[in-house]
């Protein structure tokens, strides 16, 4: 296309423009028509031939700086060839292991660590620390059982106790007799003879007896008893004369031998009847002056039976009721 | 396939970019590790080309720029040898009155020879970029070496 270059107006040359193509002339990357141009204006401009001068010279110093060689030494760190560099290159790389190798390794890692932990940690002397941090690590005791072989008692005992315990004494023979009164153990009293049995104070003392059954029983009846030694309890009713006055002097025997109540209610409680209700424990010796007592004071005999019973007293003790009703 | 002229060229880079050679060693293995970890992840074998070169220097370079701070101290001694008529003060110099667009364009094309079609793929940048940070580098340099040449008469 000529014809058009003609027509068209050649670009003016400037400095800026001879600088920023200054690269691509020295290294004949321009066209004919911009090279001559170039040449044209080079020719006119004595700083910027200073100019092309400089990048000459720094072309010439890139291409003799291009000449230089590194030293093997330092190529032989950046091999992977020696032994040492491949460990420590290896070591540093360990992120560009493959997947398989760099969990492997984690796995291991992590179960030495717990086996480690395991076999030194005193793990016994731990869970004791950790359980008195929590509280108390000693056994607590729910329940407390008794293996002691217990006797269970007989038909014929039960039957008894029953029908002589406190309250229950309506069923009682309430005539009065003595035996052999200087029975040498109160123990083996068993059969009182003799008697002047009277039956119908027998029956008057049941149904009187009824009204105060609950009283008795409650009083009578101990809070807790354990099972097994059994104890006794002696059984006792008279009818004398002024009852009440004699009932007072049996408290104060009672009292003067060491006697004591041996249940709830007070030595001698009066009962709605006007009977005299006597529960008390009594030293052995004292036994036999309390009975002597209530002979004399009566024109009939004392009845005293012993019966077998749950509460046991200690040892050289006796545990006494009785009844005292105004004789007729 | 890396070959030993591979690993010269990296190292040379690295080393006209910082003068230093704890960064040079540094860098040039930080890159050789780079290449050996695209490769891995390659499907099909393939050689290592300037394009290669030029990408993985530049990422490298980046990043040992950060650490340029800490190694101000510049080590000259037993990395790279020399012509002896060459002042690398002048090099030295040029670090101050270039930017690294430039400098490193001059280091691709003028000490490494690498094409300027190979830089521009390298760099995702035009050829004219190339060209135009290539006459820029070498200007500067031009300038430098006359102020040394001045000074040295």
């Amino acid at each position: 296309m000529n014809y058009r270059r003609e027509l068209e107006p050649k670009r003016e040359m400037s400095s800026f423009f001879f600088k920023e193509l200054m690269y691509d002339f020295v290294s004949d990357q321009l066209d004919e028509d911009r090279k001559s141009s170039m040449e044209d204006f080079l020719a006119k401009n004595q700083e910027l031939k200073e100019e092309l001068g400089h990048l000459s010279q720094a072309m010439d110093y890139c291409q003799e700086l291009s000449q230089a060689s590194v030293d093997p030494r330092f190529i032989e760190q950046l091999s992977p060839r020696s032994m040492s560099s491949k460990l420590l290159s290896a070591a540093k790389e360990w992120r560009d292991w493959p997947i398989s190798i760099k969990w492997g390794m984690e796995a291991l890692t992590v179960s030495a660590a717990l086996l480690v932990l395991f076999l030194v940690v005193p793990w016994a002397g731990v869970f004791d620390q950790i359980s008195g941090w929590m509280g108390s690590s000693e056994a607590i005791d729910v329940v407390q059982v008794e293996k002691e072989a217990v006797k269970l008692p007989t038909p014929e005992e039960l039957r008894r106790q029953s029908s002589f315990g406190p309250g229950e004494s309506q069923s009682e023979d309430e005539s009065i007799d003595v035996a052999a009164a200087a029975e040498p153990e109160p123990s083996t009293v068993e059969a009182v003879v003799e008697v002047e049995e009277d039956e119908s104070e027998v029956a008057d003392e049941a149904s009187d007896e009824s009204t105060d059954v609950v009283a008795a029983v409650q009083e009578e009846r101990p809070a807790k008893i354990k099972k097994g030694p059994q104890g006794f309890v002696f059984y006792g009713s008279l009818r004398v004369k002024d009852h009440h006055a004699v009932s007072d002097a049996l408290v104060e025997l009672i009292q003067k031998e060491g006697g004591e109540k041996a249940g709830q209610v007070e030595l001698g409680w009066r009962k709605s009847d006007g009977e005299r209700y006597f529960h008390f424990q009594i030293p052995e010796p004292a036994y036999d002056r309390v009975i002597e007592f209530l002979q004399a004071k009566s024109d009939n005999t004392i009845r005293i039976r012993k019966n077998a019973h749950r509460r046991v007293m200690p040892e050289g003790t006796q545990r006494i009721i009785l009844r005292l009703n105004e004789a007729r | 396939m890396l070959e030993d002229i591979d690993r010269k060229r990296i190292a040379l880079f690295f080393y006209f970019a910082f003068l230093n050679e704890s960064l040079t060693r540094q860098c040039s293995l930080k890159a050789l590790r780079d290449i050996r970890r695209a490769k891995r992840l390659q499907t099909t074998p393939s050689y290592f080309t300037d394009r290669d070169l030029v990408a993985t220097t530049s990422r490298v370079f980046e990043s040992g720029k950060k650490k340029q701070a800490k190694h101000r101290s510049v080590s000259l001694v037993g990395v790279v040898n020399f012509p002896q008529s060459v002042d690398l003060g002048v090099w030295q110099q040029l670090q101050r009155s270039t930017s690294d667009d430039e400098r490193l364009a001059l280091i691709w094309s003028k000490l490494l020879s690498v094409s300027d079609e190979d830089i521009s793929d390298g760099l995702g940048v035009t050829v004219g970029t190339v060209r135009h940070r290539v006459a820029r580098g070498l200007r500067a340099l031009g300038v430098t070496l006359s102020e040394v040449t001045a000074v040295a008469k």
